[in-house]
């Protein structure tokens, strides 16, 4: 299973699901995160944590650890090269 | 439009009308443009959410506006949120549920925004949207159908730009005329339609999301643009390099401004106050009185306003940096350094803050929506060394440190090295501090961190300035009050019992002992500085310096001072350090002031040369009770710096903490802690120093 903190910046992933149920994967949700949305990851902070996403047309930042919560196919965007491929895979560069 | 706080058509009764939304939708600056000036700002009963109300009059209908705390959905994870939802299902004590909802809806950002509005439309309230940010959506090739969102919705929606008060009256007609919505078409299909595998709040999220996906189909056009404005400046502001700097040189103007910025002001603050206060010294016979108006009182007043520049500075690049977006990007980019701790970056600001004084960083706390969070950060602001901590450390280091250079290292001094340890310390102590309390008192399952990073805009100048105006007023009228009643009860604690008999007895004997101590002494430097001591009592100025130390250590707060010398004995102190430790309690900064009341030098002014001078000159001097043994040595000294780097020694600081957790718990907690830490800290310092230099 894929999840979003294995993304590359630059590229877009489609929501598969979120675990879990305490307050963390229900704020996702309710922010917009949900299974067959796409997410772009924009960008990572400076000291590697957290997370810059754009989801429905705006922006959000998330925990890489948060983010290790919504599993994605990494299929989809513009940007990304080749779907699937091991470049997506690799995790964010520091 | 007529918006008045007071119209002729006071007799029916006015509709009350909650002001709902996101965060970052522009709901403060709606609200500013329906009622102008909040005419009632408090708190909730029983929680330290804040409750704004404001009254304008609409078309000879009285209407109380309230402000709601931003929320993203019913289903309530904070404080704030739950105060938002409890209100509007008139489960709020005391509060019936309101006539209306207005729901703020951004139209930059439909998709999320229409999630809480779904939810509140189902409530069943009259309701009407303001669909706000229409220009900012512009600006980014979005185009938002207001007449079919409104039929498909089933309730009115009116586009506002609320800074350039466009929409305002007829956003005004709406809420008069608006009924009860009917409800959304499709949302119950939408939300029974969700695989029931799903759990339920999922299911919840699943469903509305899908149907929001339906209902702005059609509604938004988007025109494709290259790249988006907000794209172009995230690409610096978060960038790693160009971030980080742009990052540190905004943190340098805040802080600069707070630090130095303010210093002068506060200086004009403090005159002010003295001229005042040497007015009414002319006006009034001398006596208690006198001495009640103008050193309780009036000085009292004066240690409240002296807050006021740092507060409005701060919060005034608070407003400005949250109206334009970067807030969120400060928060973003620190927050790696502050999770380890178990905060999040929202604390940093308030933390630096913290470092000018512990009173704006506090009130700045109010910035982070996790009440743990908020909790933790106004706990550990005053570990952060605040500027008053400043002359104690200048005249202790400058007076008892070596000042030789460290580790063969020339320029490196240990006057220097001495100096940025205390403010190593406060960090440090800070940090284990946060790390043990997240592990014990504020144990408890992580809350969540989701963080929106809102579209680039240009600050409102209006909001700004009432942001900076809200925050002292409210400093001003909840916290100054208290302060300036403490600074009464302060006052007479250190000026009474005034037995006049028993200070010219103590000034007696201090020039007998004077006179021992100088006949047995062999050291020039010693005699001269005995001697010098011996004359001053023989001139007014001198006796009356002497009369008025003497008076303060028979004060209940000197006898405090004598009573607890066990206690500060094991730190290396004699009861007049203990004294002083004591009477800085009403402000931190006055402590330097206070050493001189009670080595009788009268009012000196520490900072200035002369005056510093004196003093260290005095100190250097200073024996114990009945011995030539000095009281102030390298370890003494180190010991009174980390006392006071660790202490909680300053009743505004307590007050504030009060106001702001809305529980004396809090700064009783902080109190007692922190005093236990320094005390300890001063006592391994002490005893180490002394163990090392003998």
């Amino acid at each position: 299973m894929t999840s979003l903190r294995e993304i590359a910046v630059g590229s877009t992933a489609e929501v598969e699901l979120i675990t879990g149920s305490d307050p963390t994967s229900e704020r996702l949700l309710e922010m917009g995160i949900t299974p067959g949305v796409h997410v772009r990851v924009i960008g990572v902070a400076p000291l590697g944590c957290p997370l810059e996403l754009e989801v429905r047309g705006y922006r959000l930042s998330i925990r890489r650890s948060d983010a290790a919560r919504v599993a994605v196919f990494p299929s989809v965007g513009q940007r990304s090269p080749r779907a699937g491929s091991a470049s997506i895979r690799r995790p964010l560069p520091r | 439009m007529n918006v008045t706080a007071a119209g002729a058509a006071e007799a029916s009764p006015p509709l009350t009308v909650a002001l709902l939304g996101n965060p970052n939708t522009g709901k403060s600056t709606l609200f500013s443009a329906l009622a102008g000036i909040p005419t009632r700002v408090g708190n909730y009963p029983g929680v330290t959410v804040e409750e704004k109300v404001g009254r304008f009059v609409h078309a000879g209908r009285p209407i109380d506006l309230i402000d709601l705390p931003g929320t993203y959905s019913l289903s309530p994870k904070s404080p704030d949120e739950k105060v938002a939802v409890d209100l509007l299902r008139g489960r709020l004590a005391g509060m019936p549920a309101p006539d209306r909802i207005v729901i703020v809806v951004d139209a930059t950002n439909l998709e999320r925004n229409l999630y809480l509005a779904s939810q509140a439309i189902e409530i069943g309230l009259p309701t009407v949207i303001a669909l706000t940010l229409g220009d900012a959506a512009a600006d980014r090739g979005i185009a938002v159908d207001a007449a079919e969102l409104s039929r498909r919705l089933g309730c009115a929606v009116v586009p506002v730009v609320a800074p350039r008060r466009q929409g305002i009256a007829k956003l005004a007609d709406a809420i008069i005329a608006a009924l009860p919505p009917r409800q959304p078409e499709g949302l119950a299909a939408a939300l029974a339609a969700v695989d029931p595998a799903q759990l339920p709040a999922a299911r919840e999220a699943i469903g509305r999301y899908a149907w929001i996906e339906r209902v702005v189909e059609g509604v938004v056009r988007r025109r494709p643009v290259a790249r988006s404005i907000d794209d172009r400046i995230d690409a610096v502001v978060t960038h790693r390099v160009w971030g980080t700097l742009l990052f540190a040189l905004t943190m340098l103007a805040v802080f600069t401004s707070i630090f130095w910025l303010a210093a002068p002001l506060m200086e004009g603050i403090s005159a002010g106050v003295d001229t005042v206060a040497e007015v009414v010294r002319g006006l009034l016979p001398e006596g208690a009185v006198r001495s009640l108006v103008v050193d309780g009182v009036i000085a009292g007043a004066g240690s409240v306003v002296v807050f006021v520049p740092q507060i409005a500075l701060l919060f005034f690049w608070i407003a400005l940096l949250e109206g334009c977006g970067y807030l969120s990007r400060a928060a973003f980019l620190m927050d790696r350094l502050l999770v380890g701790v178990g905060l999040s970056g929202k604390s940093f600001i308030p933390l630096l803050s913290s470092f000018a004084c512990a009173i704006p960083g506090i009130m700045a706390a109010r910035t982070i929506e996790n009440p743990r969070d908020r909790l933790l950060t106004i706990l550990l602001a005053p570990l952060m060394s605040c500027s008053a901590r400043l002359p104690v450390y200048f005249l202790m280091c400058g007076a008892f440190v070596p000042n030789v250079p460290v580790a063969g290292i020339p320029w490196l001094r240990l006057p220097a090295v001495v100096l940025a340890s205390l403010y190593a310390l406060g960090v440090i102590v800070a940090a284990l501090a946060a790390f043990v309390l997240t592990r014990t008192v504020f144990r408890g399952p992580p809350q969540p961190f989701v963080m929106e990073l809102p579209g680039w805009r240009w600050p409102q100048v209006r909001i700004v300035l009432e942001r900076v105006r809200e925050a002292t007023w409210s400093f001003l009228s909840g916290a100054g009050t208290t302060i300036l009643a403490m600074s009464v009860v302060l006052w007479a604690l250190s000026h009474y019992p005034r037995n006049e008999a028993a200070v010219e007895a103590e000034v007696a004997s201090e020039r007998t002992s004077l006179r021992a101590r100088l006949e047995g002494e062999e050291d020039a430097a010693a005699v001269a500085d005995l001697s010098a001591a011996l004359d001053a009592l023989d001139t007014p100025e001198g006796l009356d310096a002497a009369r008025r130390g003497a008076a303060q250590r028979q004060s209940f707060l000197g006898l405090t001072g004598r009573f607890i010398e066990p206690v500060v004995r094991p730190l290396g102190w004699d009861w007049r350090l203990g004294c002083a430790a004591i009477a800085s309690f009403p402000a931190r900064e006055v402590v330097l002031g206070t050493l001189g009341v009670i080595y009788n030098l009268g009012d000196v002014d520490a900072g200035s040369e002369e005056g510093g001078t004196a003093l260290v000159r005095r100190l250097r001097a200073a024996t114990w009770d009945g011995s030539r043994r000095k009281v102030f040595t390298l370890p003494v000294a180190l010991s009174i710096m980390v006392f006071f780097a660790l202490c909680a020694q300053c009743a505004s600081t307590l007050v504030v903490i009060w106001r702001e957790t809305g529980s004396w718990i809090w700064p009783v907690a902080s109190f007692t802690s922190m005093t236990a830490l320094a005390w300890l800290g001063a006592f391994v310092t002490y005893q180490l120093g002394t163990f090392l230099v003998g």
